[in-house]
């Protein structure tokens, strides 16, 4: 999955779910957290989704805190990821 | 028995002598705890009630108290919770405390005439097995309360301080800090319960009630939540706590500090609830 296939999923997903009710539009570099656009709950939503939908197991142990809440870090986080290995 | 297994069962234990403090009691979810004891109509023909994450036993003590004829169970997983439920009901003999949880309830299937619990289930860590479980001690004519919050509950303090607890925990810790609650919508509490029992014999009511209180007040229950935030490191916490008040101090309101609680309550009725 490229870059902008990856945005478009995150965007399209995040449009659906946020926590607002405003109109909001969703851009790369639309911040989700403090803006409250996203809450904990719907963040591990998305991570769910997101792996479900590429196949990558996300690695939150060494992501940074500043992008992670940010579309763009999100995604770039994603693509650094390891696809799932199958059980043994 | 010990099945203190994870850390929100760990920080109640922890804080279980503190737990009937006045300003616990005054806050938000000491109002909120009083209003759900309040709403419970005990039956005559109840002869075993369960209270489900009894806590430090002060609604199962108000109750019993005012119906000499009952059996009662209170259930909790956090021992020092039991240890110190036990020494408020020592003199009701017909109350006993047991250690357990949502997931593996001390008594025998089809044993239970009334359950309740109030603000506890959003704690489990097997929804499915939970109610499972309630189902399985419940008679098949038994009644059922619970209350515990949903998922908008308290928006005004995650929306301010999601972004501090990022910076302090980081992300990983974070989300594992959410995975501990489950807290649902009112529809997808209604389907996990209508899953296992008669949905004509169940209802989930929901209610948003705002509760305002000083920065102290509200922080005073910070306390009942802290097991979110165990594993901040120690270096970082007394820093990440001073940003979470000036955090918490900017939503001031003329009425003070708003907090809403999103509260869901799942009844079990005998028959079919109108």
């Amino acid at each position: 999955m490229t870059q902008e296939q990856l945005l478009r999923l995150l965007i399209d997903w995040i449009k659906t779910n946020k926590r607002t009710s405003n109109h909001m539009d969703i851009f790369p570099d639309t911040e989700l957290l403090e803006s409250g656009i996203l809450d904990s709950f719907a963040f591990l939503d998305l991570i769910l989704y997101v792996e479900s939908k590429t196949g990558l197991q996300i690695d939150l142990a060494d992501a940074d805190p500043r992008e992670f809440a940010i579309v763009r870090g999100l995604s770039n986080l994603a693509l650094k990821s390891q696809p799932v290995q199958p059980c043994p | 028995m010990s099945v203190s297994v994870n850390p929100i069962v760990e920080t109640y234990s922890r804080l279980a002598h503190e737990y009937d403090d006045e300003a616990n009691f005054r806050s938000c979810w000491g109002r909120a705890s009083e209003r759900a004891l309040s709403s419970i109509r005990l039956q005559d023909d109840y002869r075993l009630v369960v209270d489900l994450g009894c806590g430090s036993g002060r609604a199962i003590h108000a109750l019993a108290a005012a119906a000499p004829h009952t059996q009662f169970v209170g259930v909790d997983p956090a021992e020092n919770m039991c240890c110190v439920a036990a020494r408020k009901t020592e003199l009701q003999k017909r109350v006993q405390i047991r250690q357990g949880s949502f997931e593996n309830i001390p008594l025998e299937s089809a044993s239970v005439d009334y359950l309740f619990s109030i603000l506890a289930f959003h704690w489990v860590t097997d929804l499915a097995a939970s109610v499972a479980e309630l189902a399985r001690v419940l008679k098949p004519n038994g009644e059922m309360d619970l209350f515990f919050i949903g998922r908008d509950n308290g928006r005004e303090f995650i929306q301010k301080t999601s972004g501090i607890f990022l910076k302090y925990m980081g992300p990983a810790l974070l989300l594992e800090s959410a995975r501990l609650r489950k807290q649902l919508t009112r529809d997808a509490a209604f389907q996990l319960f209508a899953d296992v029992f008669d949905p004509s014999c169940l209802s989930v009511e929901e209610s948003f009630r705002t509760y305002y209180d000083t920065l102290d007040g509200h922080w005073s229950w910070w306390v009942r939540v802290e097991g979110h935030f165990v594993k901040i490191p120690a270096d970082k916490k007394a820093q990440c706590d001073r940003d979470v008040r000036v955090a918490l101090q900017a939503l001031t309101e003329p009425e003070g500090i708003p907090y809403t609680i999103h509260e869901l309550h799942v009844r079990v009725r005998r028959g079919t609830l109108s």
